[in-house]
């Protein structure tokens, strides 16, 4: 069978293969395989030549030494702060304060946030007695904070020793910058199946698409795992505006402040991911759904042709429009074209696909470990048999998610009734529209 | 002479404080015992406690136990003289044959003492007797003209006139088991003086002033935006600093989530405020945690208490038992038994057995019972007595658990006077109970593995009707 399809592949005439194959030559060999390698030819190779802008822009940071405060917004989160304290006394920048906040947490989170208080490995430690989400909580902790940089950190995360330092001398390099993204990380990859796949996409579309993203300019995402702000243009913007999606949704605004998005392969973030797919797909259809919230309604005008028009912003978010949502009926166009065309074919058609999207996720991988240098682990290195099974869960799993998120959004607005949100404030955005 | 003495302290002559000479020469007539009613007229004293006191520290019984009235003009009960005094009552109403009348049962009460008239050394003792002869159950009375804040009126003469002690000696007798307490109140006592008067004050965490201002938090739905409720007043009405909306509805629109505290000294937000106490007495200033909690109890006399009033604090029953079988202490049965399970040891020949036996029910033996419980003990005295073999030791636990060392007795042969003894003291008992007595008791080989302790935890962990 597999020889068949390999006959039959290498029998076709090049009409024939972009008509049998025109998704992956069109589209995916340019996405997943020519950008990345952007990667090694234009980051790696200017590590070397910005390295004294580097150098300057840290000695600088620790001339000036501006408090940094550590946003820690997050319900039911107090069995993960132990560790991210810990982590974050193990930083080799140290100016900074932690300011965790309870949304209303119904385990023992209390007890532990003033535990740790006392212990003054936490600066501030507020209590909601009611939920408000994540919003209300990250600005609540926004109105407490004192820094002039601001890193917002999810609860289930720890940073490696230098990670604060790295995310903060981009605003060194560049006065333009808003915002930056850190290098989320898998830390439960061991788990199971589930957290392995993620964690070889995680290092595909978050340390190679982002940085890759951040040289053209167009990123539109810094994870609310692990990003750092400028206080005052945090402030001028009000803080984060209700979710779910807010990370995508902040950044959008910053953009459009005219400031720079940048991603920090170097600052390692270790979070954890989802170690059920049924789990998974709850966490995607959510993520998923905001795109259809932020990009195709509420920040829709960043594709207008106003005089606030600006070519970077509009092509982020037509490029994210494009990948995510174009892309994806791309493959139910091909669906229907292979069964009304060629449903003889389709095992062998099958066949190829799989190992040309396979070659590309070892490149992808590959790609990823040169970006990952030296803080490559026995983890990423035993993900290389997983590779192999990636076609089927971007391909297949992934993408069954993300269509059924964008009907449900285009159609019935469900993001409006995530329990993600509390009642009343999912109730308060439906009835504003927001 | 009259049973009433009207006692003043001659204001020309007697100096503040010199209350105990001015009472010894006005009672000298009187002897040992002092008068049936003592009488202090406030309008003649300078400070009646001061008075009181001095009587409460007459030396014997048939003296300090004696009834104290308040002869006052107000004819109030609230002031801490009317409370410890056993009576306040109007110059004008007061009749001496009512009032004697009224404490006959406490005149007969002293007399009934084996020795009303000997000295009684101790405090404790005195208290105790104090309640007994009034069966007073005594409460704590808040009070700001003592530092302790808390005070047991009634008491206070027995201590000088000051709280101080007064709790220590309470708390001793409950440890005694002759009161039992029950919770009142509970207080924070400066560590250092022991004063009740503490100021207590919310304190910023970092530069612990004290000026702070208590902000309400307001969440806006629909942006999110968290800011204090200050940030959102406009004029009479709650607009939203980020979107620009009012607030109609809380609830709808906006909700509460939590307070705050503003320090006004240094601008520092947090929530939950540092606490400092301040002593008022001796000014010294630490956080509560630092302090002394003290559980202030209200009491009340157990039978075993009204026991010892009466007859005196070594146990009546233990006491005819050491007379009657030489009961032994028990450090020295602990030594015989180690001997024992050393010689069984040793040379693997002999046996021997302990006999445990608990009686539940001692307490109510004084409490049905009373001065006749004296008869009941020597009865069960007497049937021990005639068990119990020469080579026999016996000790007592806490006059409830009874400990018998039968030498040379295999444990067969020890099941014998055990019958005997149970069937004996149930025969004795039931005839004086009304309820029936719970005897518990069972043998065991001493072997060198033993353990008392263990046993009589075992013995004493075992639930109680």
């Amino acid at each position: 069978m597999i020889e068949d399809a390999f006959t039959f592949f290498f029998n076709l005439e090049p009409r024939q293969l972009l008509f049998y194959f025109w998704p992956f030559f069109f589209f995916d060999f340019a996405r997943y395989v020519l950008l990345d390698l952007l990667v090694l030819v234009v980051y790696l190779p200017g590590l070397r030549r910005r390295r004294r802008g580097w150098l300057w822009a840290r000695k600088r940071l620790y001339k000036e030494r501006p408090l940094v405060s550590i946003l820690v917004p997050g319900k039911n989160e107090g069995r993960h702060l132990e560790r991210l304290a810990h982590s974050l006394r193990r930083q080799s920048y140290s100016n900074f304060e932690v300011v965790v906040v309870d949304d209303g947490s119904d385990d023992d989170t209390p007890a532990i946030g003033g535990r740790l208080l006392r212990q003054g490995l936490i600066h501030q430690f507020i209590r909601n007695e009611t939920r408000g989400g994540k919003a209300s909580a990250a600005n609540t902790a926004l109105s407490f904070s004192r820094g002039t940089y601001i890193v917002h950190l999810d609860a289930d995360t720890h940073l490696s020793p230098g990670a604060l330092e790295e995310v903060l001398i981009p605003f060194y390099l560049d006065s333009r910058v808003g915002a930056v993204g850190a290098d989320i990380r898998v830390a439960n990859s061991d788990h199971s199946l589930t957290t392995r796949l993620q964690h070889i996409e995680y290092m595909k579309t978050l340390s190679t698409g982002r940085t890759v993203s951040s040289i053209l300019g167009i990123l539109r995402i810094v994870s609310g795992a692990c990003g750092a702000f400028r206080r005052d243009m945090l402030i001028q913007l009000g803080g984060w505006d209700v979710g779910p999606g807010l990370d995508g949704d902040i950044i959008q605004k910053i953009r459009k402040l005219g400031f720079r998005i940048v991603h920090q392969p170097r600052a390692a973030c270790y979070t954890h991911v989802p170690e059920t797919f049924t789990s998974l797909a709850r966490q995607r259809y959510r993520w998923d759904r905001s795109l259809i919230r932020f990009r195709v309604r509420k920040h829709a005008n960043v594709l207008r042709p106003d005089r606030n028009f600006a070519l970077l912003n509009f092509l982020s978010t037509a490029e994210n429009l494009f990948a995510n949502v174009a892309l994806n009926l791309k493959w139910w166009v091909y669906l229907v074209q292979m069964i009304l065309f060629a449903p003889q074919l389709m095992s062998k058609i099958f066949i190829i696909n799989y190992f040309l999207y396979t070659v590309c996720n070892v490149i992808g991988y590959g790609v990823a470990t040169v970006l990952y240098g030296r803080t490559m682990t026995h983890r990423e290195w035993a993900l290389i048999p997983f590779i192999p099974l990636m076609p089927l869960y971007t391909g297949i799993y992934l993408r069954i998610v993300r269509t059924y998120a964008y009907l449900m959004e285009l159609c019935h607005r469900t993001s409006y009734r995530d329990r993600w949100n509390p009642w009343k404030v999912s109730a308060a955005a439906l009835r504003d529209r927001l | 002479m009259s049973q009433l003495l009207q006692l003043t302290d001659d204001a020309d002559k007697a100096v503040h404080g010199d209350a105990q000479r001015v009472l010894a020469e006005q009672v000298h007539d009187y002897g040992d015992s002092g008068p049936a009613l003592w009488l202090i007229d406030e309008a003649n004293v300078r400070d009646p406690l001061e008075l009181m006191t001095a009587v409460r520290q007459q030396p014997s019984p048939a003296a300090y136990l004696q009834p104290i009235l308040l002869l006052t003009a107000k004819g109030g009960q609230s002031s801490l003289s009317c409370r410890a005094a056993d009576g306040a009552v109007s110059p004008e109403s007061f009749d001496s044959s009512h009032w004697l009348s009224h404490f006959a049962d406490l005149q007969r009460w002293i007399a009934e003492l084996p020795d009303p008239n000997e000295t009684d050394g101790q405090t404790s003792m005195r208290v105790l007797r104090h309640l007994a002869s009034r069966h007073l159950s005594i409460e704590p009375m808040m009070t700001a003209q003592m530092p302790s804040g808390f005070v047991y009126p009634p008491l206070l003469p027995y201590f000088g006139g000051a709280a101080i002690g007064t709790l220590e000696i309470l708390q001793f007798l409950e440890t005694q088991q002759f009161l039992e307490a029950e919770f009142s109140a509970s207080a924070y006592l400066c560590f250092h003086c022991r004063s009740a008067f503490l100021a207590f004050e919310e304190t910023c965490k970092q530069c612990e002033s004290a000026d702070l201002d208590i902000q309400e938090l307001v969440h806006h739905f629909r942006c999110g935006h968290v800011a204090p409720i200050d940030e959102y007043r406009n004029d009479d009405k709650l607009s939203c600093g980020k979107c620009g909306r009012d607030l109609k509805h809380i609830g709808v629109d906006y909700d509460k989530p939590s307070l705050i505290y503003h320090c006004r000294s240094c601008d520092h937000r947090f929530q939950e405020a540092d606490v400092r106490t301040t002593c008022f007495a001796c000014g010294r200033r630490t956080a509560p945690e630092n302090q002394h909690r003290e559980t202030i109890n209200r009491f009340r006399l157990t039978p075993l208490g009204d026991n010892a009033a009466r007859f005196g604090v070594e146990s009546l029953f233990t006491h005819l038992l050491e007379r009657d079988i030489g009961l032994v202490p028990w450090s020295v049965f602990q030594r015989f038994v180690h001997i024992e399970q050393s010689r069984i040891k040793r040379f693997g020949k002999t046996r021997s057995t302990l006999l445990f036996l608990s009686i539940d029910n001692m307490e109510q033996i004084y409490a049905q019972l009373g001065a006749r419980a004296v008869e009941l003990f020597e009865a069960l005295s007497s049937v021990m007595a005639g068990i119990v073999r020469d080579t026999d030791v016996v000790t007592s636990r806490e006059e409830r658990f009874y400990l018998f060392l039968l030498a040379e007795t295999g444990l067969e042969n020890a099941e014998v006077p055990r019958e005997r003894l149970i069937s004996r003291l149930t025969e004795v008992m039931s005839a004086n109970l009304s309820a029936n007595p719970r005897l518990e008791s069972h043998l065991l080989e001493l072997t060198e593995d033993v353990d008392l302790e263990a046993q009589l935890q075992s013995m004493a962990s075992r639930p109680r009707d």
